[in-house]
């Protein structure tokens, strides 16, 4: 007879499992109609919903930042809202605000733009730190608090946020806790030589203007259906030795010689939730190292900082890690 | 101290000048200056010698040491010469005791290595300056002549040597050359005799520099001091006030000045009425060698081609010397290298032109691929050299010696009692066959899914990378899924191993396989 010391996950049925399947595959299409090319930057925005995470975008100007987030708002239909990140912009410009309203003799709350299911801050950066700090609270708690009263922010939330790497004329960098509040950091690079024919083709014909069009996208997925989907991936199936790497990866980049300060504690948690999400995507009923090590650099890549000396000698932060993950041993069964 | 009674003149002077006054003023004073070190420092050099007969060369070490206070005597006779005190050699040594204990033990300990000593010692011995005042001064004084009184003591501490080495080459010249003795240099090194010989060179050699020595640093110090203190403008006004004194004017004296200065002055018609005639005959009347002023330029010219006709400078000599001619020399020009001989010399040497200049081609070549990039195998033998295959790797087991000889039949036998153990040796010998025999460079960071990418790109997904990838996901299905793995999918696996993996049982086998020690799964 065979003694099996294994368990299968009981919570999660085949037929749950296929269709988050069938979703996840359909959103992705959808997606990929109108941005081009950036098939792995899709997936860890996907990554992102399913975890329950913030995404941070970094790229040049033209990338399509923003066409992504407007492409996944599309897909989705809940509530979206949109936020340009300007030096004059106030934090209750964001959570909203105490109004007097002279009617009623009340003060009555005006909630802001945060009150939605997907908040897109483009270009964050172009903010001071006052107005940044303004979303600490709803991307941490998910609440928001007007008046000294905390009011739950919608399920699902998540924040898109967009920054140009480039133009630091007039910009005030994020600070560390803002960062470590972003479960990822993706970074949009230029396009194949193939995929940016198909991109002007499809942006120069028919079209008046050179905007992407995401008319063509349908809503394929509803609120309730992303939180079931951030269930179900919550419920994956995670190896003792699977959350020991990821904590061994994070905990490596503190004594890194080549980074001034390393990842924290909420590094290891989101490095998890994004390798389950990144199974998820996969199909996989549970997390493998393979999934920890994919977003190992997404989820590090914003929360560790270069020496200046690596700084002058010209090195990334993504080189960096590489060569970290190159050391840190895989799981040992 | 009266400047106005100086023996020298006193100038702003670069630091080299003003040594170089020193070692005038040493010149000068250099009898009396021998005579002092060496009456001092000869009676103590020659007790030393008694008293360390058997190591001589303690005596001129200690000699050495205690030259800061025999500078210092005649330091304090420089210094009375050169402001005009009539001080004597006598009333000098006179003196000499008081002097010599003077702060002895601080000028032969923490003073004593200091590189400049000569240049300190005016501060400490004429100045009089202790403590915070002393480095207070001495830092205002070096600020600018420290380097030239440390490059002072080096080149007299090389000019020491040179004369003791001097000393040694010419005994070694005084050796006949008929003699033809063979001296081993380290047994010369080792004798005794040896050592008094160059202990009394060097105590000479020590003797010999040493009035420059003090007397540069003294005067580099003055000099300092000149800069500082602006001795010479001082002397300019005193030289003024003097003259001043002497000139009593009076005020008719005045008034035939002023008179005197007017008519100097006045323009005179005197050069411009003298007639050119004079002066032709003064040109040619007057004698080669004398000079003619206001000529006028053709007459200049004629007396040029005079002077340049005259014998002065047209003087021819004959000169008629002696010339060896050797007549060895000639007879070996005359000898005519043999013409085969030639032609193999000519043609080594046109081989060796050919040769070297494709080597300088070669290296220019090699250096243009280095800077574009171009890798040389053999350089890069490093880079290129395969690390020996880990053997563990996930913490299981890969060496070949730790499988079981027959891994199918012992992989069914677990399959009945743990699953996990039957599919965990299966994945552990197939890593083992790609580390071994597939020469797979797997490290210990590689996960699961990063084995089979690499195994496929190395074999361009044919069957074995195939079944590779199914006995992967497999495994990982059952150590991180925790779900099963059925008996068919496990029977399939079984079947279709001999196909890939060939190695069963091994002919060298060292080491007996136990399944609860080489297992590798934990427990």
């Amino acid at each position: 007879m065979n003694t099996y010391d294994t368990t299968e996950n009981p919570s999660i049925s085949d037929e749950q499992f296929d269709k988050a399947n069938m979703l996840i595959s359909t959103i992705r299409e959808q997606i990929n109609q109108v941005l081009v090319g950036q098939a792995d930057i899709i997936d860890q925005v996907l990554v992102a919903l399913f975890a329950s995470g913030h995404v941070l975008i970094e790229g040049v100007p033209g990338l399509g930042k923003t066409l992504l987030v407007k492409a996944l708002a599309k897909c989705f239909s809940g509530e979206f809202s949109r936020i340009q990140f300007t030096p004059d912009l106030m934090p209750s410009d964001v959570t909203g605000h105490a109004m007097y309203d002279m009617k009623t003799e009340q003060f009555k709350i005006r909630k802001g733009p945060a009150f939605t299911n997907l908040l897109l801050a483009d270009e964050i950066n172009r903010a001071p730190a006052k107005t940044q700090a303004a979303l600490l609270e709803v991307m941490q708690e998910k609440q928001i608090t007007i008046e000294g009263k905390a009011f739950i922010a919608h399920a699902p939330f998540m924040v898109l946020a967009t920054q140009n790497p480039i133009e630091q004329e007039g910009t005030y960098p994020l600070p560390e806790a803002e960062l470590d509040r972003f479960m990822i950091k993706v970074q949009i690079n230029y396009p194949q030589a193939d995929e940016e024919i198909l991109l002007v083709k499809q942006v120069t014909t028919g079209q008046v203007q050179d905007n992407l069009n995401v008319e063509a996208i349908d809503p394929v997925i509803k609120a309730h259906q992303v939180v079931e989907l951030q269930a179900l991936t919550a419920a994956l199936d995670v190896d003792d030795s699977v959350f020991e790497y990821a904590v061994n990866i994070a905990r490596a980049t503190r004594e890194w010689r080549t980074f001034s300060f390393g990842a924290g504690p909420r590094a290891s948690i989101a490095l998890i939730r994004a390798a389950r999400a990144h199974a998820l995507l996969k199909g996989n009923h549970f997390v493998t190292p393979d999934d920890v090590k994919s977003m190992a650099i997404p989820v590090l890549r914003h929360r560790v900082s270069l020496t200046a000396e690596m700084e002058i000698e010209g090195m990334q932060v993504d080189q960096a890690l590489m060569q970290l993950l190159d050391e840190v041993e895989a799981p040992r069964l | 101290m009266d400047l106005a009674h100086v023996n020298a003149r006193i100038r702003p002077r670069n630091h080299y000048e003003a040594i170089d006054l020193g070692f005038v003023m040493a010149r000068h004073w250099i009898l009396t200056l021998y005579s002092l070190w060496f009456f001092i420092s000869f009676p103590l050099f020659i007790i030393l010698q008694t008293i360390f007969s058997d190591a001589p060369y303690i005596s001129a070490i200690v000699i050495w040491w205690l030259k800061p206070l025999f500078d210092s005597i005649q330091l304090h006779y420089v210094s009375e010469k050169l402001f005009s005190n009539n001080v004597t050699f006598k009333q000098t040594l006179k003196q000499a005791p008081s002097r010599l204990w003077k702060s002895a033990l601080i000028k032969l300990t923490i003073r004593r290595p200091s590189l400049s000593r000569s240049f300190d010692m005016p501060v400490d011995d004429l100045e009089n300056l202790t403590g915070a005042q002393r480095s207070k001064r001495l830092n205002v004084l070096q600020r600018s002549a420290s380097s030239a009184a440390i490059w002072l003591t080096i080149v007299s501490i090389t000019i020491e040597n040179i004369i003791v080495f001097s000393f040694c080459g010419l005994a070694w010249m005084f050796i006949p050359p008929q003699l033809d003795i063979y001296i081993e240099i380290w047994d010369l090194i080792a004798h005794p005799e040896v050592h008094r010989i160059l202990s009394w060179c060097w105590y000479l050699a020590m003797g010999l520099v040493a009035p420059f020595y003090v007397t540069a640093g003294f005067s580099l110090y003055i000099n300092r001091r000149t800069v500082l203190e602006g001795w010479d403008i001082e002397l300019s006004f005193k030289d003024m006030a003097t003259r001043a004194k002497k000139l009593q004017l009076s005020p008719i004296s005045l008034c035939l000045t002023i008179l005197l200065m007017i008519g100097t002055c006045l323009p005179s018609t005197s050069y411009a009425t003298k007639s050119t005639e004079q002066q032709v005959n003064s040109t040619d009347s007057a004698p080669l060698g004398e000079l003619i002023y206001d000529l006028l330029p053709h007459d200049a010219q004629q007396r040029m081609i005079v002077i340049m006709e005259s014998d002065t400078f047209n003087d021819i000599r004959n000169k008629e010397e002696w010339k060896l001619i050797n007549p060895v020399e000639e007879t070996e020009d005359n000898d005519e290298t043999p013409l085969w001989l030639a032609d193999i010399l000519s043609l080594l040497a046109q081989g060796a032109e050919v040769v070297l200049w494709g080597v300088a081609i070669l290296c220019i070549m090699f250096i243009i691929l280095r800077l574009k990039g171009f890798e040389v195998p053999f350089m890069e033998a490093k880079k290129y050299a395969k690390p020996p295959p880990p053997t563990s790797l996930f913490g299981l087991e890969l060496n070949q010696n730790t499988l079981p000889e027959d891994i199918i039949s012992t992989a069914k036998d677990f399959w009945r009692r743990s699953p996990r153990q039957a599919l965990s040796l299966l994945y552990r010998a197939a890593l083992s066959d790609l580390v071994h025999a597939e020469t797979l460079p797997l490290h210990n960071s590689h996960t699961e899914g990063e084995c089979v990418r690499l195994f496929d790109k190395k074999t361009h997904s044919n069957p074995k990378s195939v079944f590779f990838q199914t006995l992967t996901e497999q495994w990982v299905m059952l150590a991180y899924g925790h779900q099963r793995v059925s008996h068919k999918q496990f029977d399939a696996l079984c079947d279709e191993w001999p196909n890939h993996f060939p190695f069963g049982p091994s002919s060298d086998t060292s080491e007996q396989y136990t399944p609860e020690k080489n297992s590798g799964v934990p427990s």
